[in-house]
């Protein structure tokens, strides 16, 4: 559990350090590395790129939307169907939380010897 | 079986991926998903903080001095530059800034490239801007304008500063509709800001009728013609006075192009779709002997297209040469509509027509060659290369070039492709000390009427009214710009080509322009009406207002003791002479007939209406569906005519006389009954078609709407509950209206005040964005503070950014 959270807090960091320069889609690369840096067997793995994922974009977008009074939210709802601000972050940070997974569960598939 | 589970998770998260990061995937029109929510890239980027304005420094070499660019409470920026060329730059920079998806897609849309962003869907139109020769128009307005070393100054110094801003830029920080299209911003060059003079052109003076006046005459003979169709209102109060002498000798006119040279066969659909009859504008001032203070009062409110982000931008500029205030439209240096502490400046559209179709006599079938005096002469052929988003080949289009202009339509089956266009927009200027831009800066600089009169020699088009008034007391109005020089009817319908003499004369020359300066009446006007009464030496055509500028200057003549706040509320006012014109002659012919509807409870409350389009007022609901049923029943030949032509419409103040004077009229005979219908008939059978409607609300049947550019409804503000009319001065309609509303006192400091309905920033994440639309609807104005220093303590500032030079 404890290599789950530290994995966790590593997407984070490093997302939040990372993924300003650099491509959305780095944030799966950056999950599958950690979890093979982590040795994380595939359900720790999805859990923690989940949760990594999760609490990276959409604690940035709940972020952003708090100091923005979810003006701009408010409206790209009405383009993903009539949802509110709110659910536009948790949509966000789903949409991250899935990717972060998938690269994490790769990563850690992507060893030989873990998981057996 | 571990390597496959692995295989399988990368297939999946790679393609995921792939997927995610595709611009409208699988045929949707979503942009790519991951980027866009994405919320280090993406629109959550766009959610500009609202409770932080940090202040900025920034540097760059190309300004020759130190400068800044403060920004309001309002977010109004207030520019301090060393120069001109400094300000020029700083202006392109927070025009950029602010502004820089909408400056992108109006140059694109002007100039035929859509379709490199958009793929095929814009390909047709995109074709057709090429062929109207928009970016012919531009290029050749550019090549003058860059030959005058103090407009090239300015263009390069505004487009180095928009480039400035650009190139800052990563992805992230791209305005949200550039994510939305998936497309990134590109460099600002001088060409763009022709083109977007040329997109005002297009606007504002490409606007003609000579296919569907052509049809009519042929379909109804001339006497007909001349009857339902009168250039002269005789109820018209011109721009210039009729009062007002003309102190010159007209030109003689070349020989005469009249007969055979106006064709009238040859019945033809009109190519393309017309700007919006709807575009016009209100300005006027008044001198200090009328005004309650004694410091003259000078008002302006275009009416262009209702939008997010709104048309203008609203800016101070301040440097060594000038100190002003006003509206600037973004991707142009300048300001267009403003004022210093010294006068003030104001536009409206010039109605005459200056775009004329000639019927062309080709010399061969391949049509290489056509006839002029019976002399073959070559056209010229421009391939237009546009690119096509997702497509591999550009398309390669060839326009024919005339003498005239751009053979418009090359498909054979148009009934059009015959004939090519002439217009002044597509002209170089003429050769002058300055041009457009240099306009701008002389009006920013003037100190009175002669720095006036010297600005507007350089512009050409489109031609406006020029309004002006100035701290000591002087008001002008000038009807100004390059108008063509046309005997009497030339341009109302197709031309000739094949010969030489269907050409214009010339140009009117500008000291002939009509132009009045302190006139006995005390205030100067226009509302896009005729420029002058029918005793002005040269023949002009075109579309003219018919109501709201008697109205104004109605109001202007009986006013007396004026202040700003009489002033605002006459922007505001939204009576029209339309209804006082026809209400009473539609009443007077229900009347006249036996009909019960004539003590209909509607009908009786119709009655005592005050003309007035207030937003709650159901009777102008029901008048405006009376007058629209009665016109419709009353010309219901042109319905008949309208599935295969296009047919000039007799225009409205027309139809009110001829139900006054000739209710007996052969054109108020229904053509599907054997009965002979007379007025009255036509107007009690449209006032029960007109009953059929449910009452409802002004604003609701007006139904006011602020679109966003590219049509995004999250991003529009829409059905606003707003009252105002076409025909009166509070112009607001579906979708154009008063785009930006001035009042200035000239007093000992000028006294501003305005409204748009948007906001300084572009972006539908700011606060910035749409703030003063309420405002504007609730007829609120803000105050305008020209400051005389970034110290000024006038405005709190909201930060500062300070654009140094060096490190």
């Amino acid at each position: 559990m404890q290599k789950t959270l530290s994995a966790t807090l590593a997407i984070l960091v490093g997302g939040a350090v990372g993924q300003a320069l650099l491509a959305w889609w780095s944030l799966p690369v950056l999950a599958a590395l950690i979890a093979l840096l982590f040795r994380l067997r595939p359900r720790p793995a999805l859990l923690g790129g989940f949760l990594g994922g999760l609490l990276l974009w959409g604690g940035y977008a709940a972020i952003l939307n708090a100091q923005n009074n979810g003006i701009l939210s408010a409206k790209i709802g009405v383009l993903f169907g009539g949802i509110g601000g709110p659910l536009l972050v948790l949509v966000t940070g789903l949409f991250g939380a899935v990717f972060a997974a998938l690269g994490a569960w790769t990563g850690s598939l992507a060893r030989g010897d873990s998981g057996s | 079986m571990r390597q496959i589970r692995f295989f399988l998770a990368l297939l999946l998260t790679t393609g995921l991926t792939i997927l995610a990061s595709l611009h409208q995937p699988l045929g949707s029109p979503l942009p790519a998903t991951g980027q866009f929510l994405s919320p280090f890239t993406g629109f959550w980027q766009n959610a500009e903080r609202t409770d932080q304005f940090p202040d900025e420094d920034l540097v760059f070499p190309q300004l020759s001095a130190q400068s800044e660019v403060l920004f309001d409470e309002r977010g109004v920026p207030h520019i301090f530059a060393q120069s001109n060329e400094d300000a020029a730059f700083l202006q392109g920079y927070i025009h950029a800034r602010d502004r820089l998806w909408q400056m992108d897609i109006s140059v694109r849309a002007t100039i035929g490239r859509l379709s490199e962003v958009m793929g095929e869907r814009t390909l047709e139109r995109d074709r057709l801007q090429r062929r109207k020769g928009l970016l012919w128009g531009a290029e050749n307005a550019l090549k003058k304008w860059m030959s005058s070393p103090e407009e090239a100054a300015m263009i390069n110094a505004y487009c180095e500063g928009a480039n400035a801003y650009i190139n800052s830029l990563s992805p992230a920080g791209y305005p949200i509709e550039f994510k939305l299209l998936g497309y990134a911003p590109e460099p600002w060059t001088p060409l763009h800001i022709a083109a977007f003079y040329k997109s005002m052109s297009e606007a504002l003076c490409s606007r003609h009728e000579d296919i569907p006046a052509t049809n009519a005459r042929l379909l109804l003979g001339d006497s007909l013609f001349q009857v339902l169709y009168p250039e002269h209102n005789p109820k018209q109060s011109p721009i210039i006075p009729d009062v007002v002498q003309w102190d010159f000798n007209p030109l003689p006119l070349a020989p005469s192009a009249t007969g055979d040279s106006m064709l009238s066969s040859g019945a033809t659909r009109t190519p393309f779709e017309l700007p919006s009859p709807f575009i016009g504008s209100n300005n006027w001032a008044v001198s200090a002997e009328k005004t309650a203070n004694g410091a003259p009062i000078l008002c302006n409110d275009p009416h262009l297209q209702l939008r997010l982000p709104a048309v203008w931008y609203e800016v101070q500029m301040q440097t060594p040469d000038y100190n002003a205030y006003g509206v600037s439209f973004p991707g142009v240096p300048g300001i267009i509509i403003g004022f210093n502490k010294d006068m003030a400046w104001g536009v409206t559209n010039v109605g005459h027509d200056v775009l004329d179709w000639y019927r062309i006599d080709w010399a061969n079938p391949e049509k290489t060659a056509y006839r002029v005096d019976g002399e073959e002469k070559p056209v010229r052929e421009v391939v237009e290369v546009i690119q096509v988003r997702g497509r591999g080949e550009p398309l390669r289009d060839t326009v024919r070039y005339t003498i005239w202009g751009p053979v418009t339509f090359d498909d054979p089956e148009h009934p059009q492709h015959d004939m090519a266009m002439r217009w002044l927009a597509h002209d170089e200027p003429a050769e002058k000390p300055f041009y457009a831009l240099g306009v701008f800066t002389r009006l920013m600089s003037g100190q009175g009427l002669s720095d006036y009169q010297t600005a507007l020699r350089g512009w050409e088009s489109p031609a406006q009214n020029f309004v002006f008034a100035s701290k000591a007391n002087d008001i002008a109005i000038t009807v100004n710009g390059k108008l063509p020089l046309k005997e009497d009817q030339q341009g109302r319908f197709v031309q000739d080509g094949s010969r030489s003499a269907s050409g214009w004369k010339g140009f009117i020359p500008h000291e002939h322009l009509p132009r009045v300066v302190n006139p006995e009446r005390g205030f100067v006007s226009s509302a896009n009406q005729r420029s002058t009464a029918p005793d002005y030496p040269y023949y002009y055509n075109g579309g003219f207002d018919d109501y709201r500028g008697r109205y104004i200057n109605r109001r202007l003549a009986e006013m007396d003791n004026i202040t700003v706040e009489d002033m605002k509320a006459l922007q505001l006012d939204s009576r029209s002479l339309k209804p006082e014109d026809a209400l009473p002659v539609l009443l007077q012919l229900l009347d006249s007939t036996a009909s019960e509807l004539r003590t209909d409870e509607r009908v009786k409350a119709l009655r005592n209406w005050d003309y007035n389009f207030t937003r709650d007022a159901e009777a102008p609901s029901l008048f405006e569906d009376w007058f629209e049923a009665a016109y419709a029943q009353a010309f219901d030949e042109f319905t008949v005519w309208e599935d295969s032509l296009e047919v000039l419409q007799p225009e409205e103040w027309r139809f009110i006389e001829l139900l006054a004077t000739q209710p007996g009229h052969a054109i108020f005979d229904h053509q599907s009954t054997p009965e002979v219908e007379t007025a009255a008939e036509v107007v009690l059978t449209a006032l029960e078609k007109a009953l059929e409607q449910p009452p409802v609300s002004w604003a609701e049947h007006k139904s006011t709407d602020i679109g966003h550019m590219a049509m995004i409804p999250a991003f529009s503000r829409l059905d606003l509950d707003v009252g105002g009319y076409g025909d009166a001065p509070n112009a607001i309609k579906p979708d154009h209206g008063p785009s930006w509303r001035m009042v200035v006192e000239l007093g000992e400091r000028p006294n501003a005040w305005g409204v748009f309905p948007g906001g300084p920033s572009g972006n539908p994440g700011s606060a910035f964005y749409d703030p003063m639309v309420t405002p504007w609807v609730e007829g609120r104005y803000n105050r305008l503070h020209l400051l005389d220093s970034p110290e000024d303590a006038a405005v709190k500032p909201l930060y500062r950014l300070t654009f140094k030079t060096a490190e």
